[in-house]
């Protein structure tokens, strides 16, 4: 009795395949075109998309591109940042008013000790 | 030549990390600053308060804490008999009732005048520019208070 005997389609196609293998002649040239056609139709879409697209640009678009990202970047985590620093300057404003309005300063105190 | 699928994903790459990198630094800073800031050395920060005038307007703040404290606790204290009050069923609209609820009201019509009358007078003590500046913003605030009563 035969070892690792197919026991379905896949199996048999398979063994099929390695069976006939030895029908098959190409020449080393031909079976590295055959292997790579072969890789490049299994790599997905968005891959193709970014390694192969049509649309091709020059060195000095990309780059341009390129910065305008960062400066588009840095102008972004400024402005951010501004917003940021006007928050953390309005929370101290209340602070300060809370310690010079009785009734405040009274709402300050009761939520102080109910997050207790 | 470069493809413009990777010359976007790359460019978005290199803004994000631009982003992340000045937001942090910046946050840093800001919360660095902010960290050890009481609130009255803010007020002299943002109104830029120096010196004499620094000395003056402290002693008036010094001076006034004490009585906001105490009409602070006084407030407190009548909240909570009209909480109280408001929670008895027998007591709903009895005189005691009344009586707390127009206590209440009267104490927060004199906490405003303190508040008013006390940034009147640090504005006094102030340039004119940065006063007018202090007693908008403070308004302000007086303002969002009686829209929340």
């Amino acid at each position: 009795m035969k070892k690792n005997e197919p026991n379905d389609l896949f199996e048999t196609a398979l063994h099929s395949l390695k069976e006939r293998s030895g029908e098959v002649d190409l020449s080393g040239f031909e079976h590295h075109v055959w292997s790579e056609i072969a890789i490049r139709d299994e790599r997905g879409s968005w891959l193709q998309w970014l390694q192969g697209g049509r649309f091709l640009m020059p060195a000095p678009a990309t780059a341009a591109v390129a910065i305008a990202a960062i400066g588009a970047g840095i102008t972004l985590g400024f402005s951010q940042a501004e917003s940021y620093g006007k928050q953390a300057s309005l929370d101290l404003e209340q602070r300060y008013v809370e310690s010079i309005h009785p009734v405040m300063m009274s709402a300050n105190h009761v939520s102080n000790h109910t997050e207790h | 030549m470069r493809n413009l699928g990777l010359t976007v994903l790359l460019a978005a790459l290199l803004g994000g990390i631009a982003y992340t990198a000045i937001f942090f630094w910046q946050k840093s800073r800001i919360d660095d600053h902010h960290a050890h800031l009481t609130a009255f050395e803010w007020f002299c920060e943002e109104f830029a308060v120096t010196g004499e005038q620094r000395a003056q307007i402290e002693a008036l703040h010094k001076e006034y804490f004490p009585e906001c404290e105490d009409h602070c606790v006084h407030y407190a204290d009548t909240q909570h008999t009209l909480a109280k009050i408001t929670n008895d069923p027998h007591l709903d609209n009895s005189p005691e009732h009344k009586e707390a609820a127009r206590e209440l009201t009267q104490l927060e019509k004199e906490a405003d005048k303190k508040f008013i009358d006390f940034v009147y007078r640090i504005a006094g003590e102030m340039d004119t520019a940065q006063s007018q500046r202090y007693l908008q913003r403070m308004k302000g605030w007086l303002d969002r208070a009686v829209v929340a009563n």
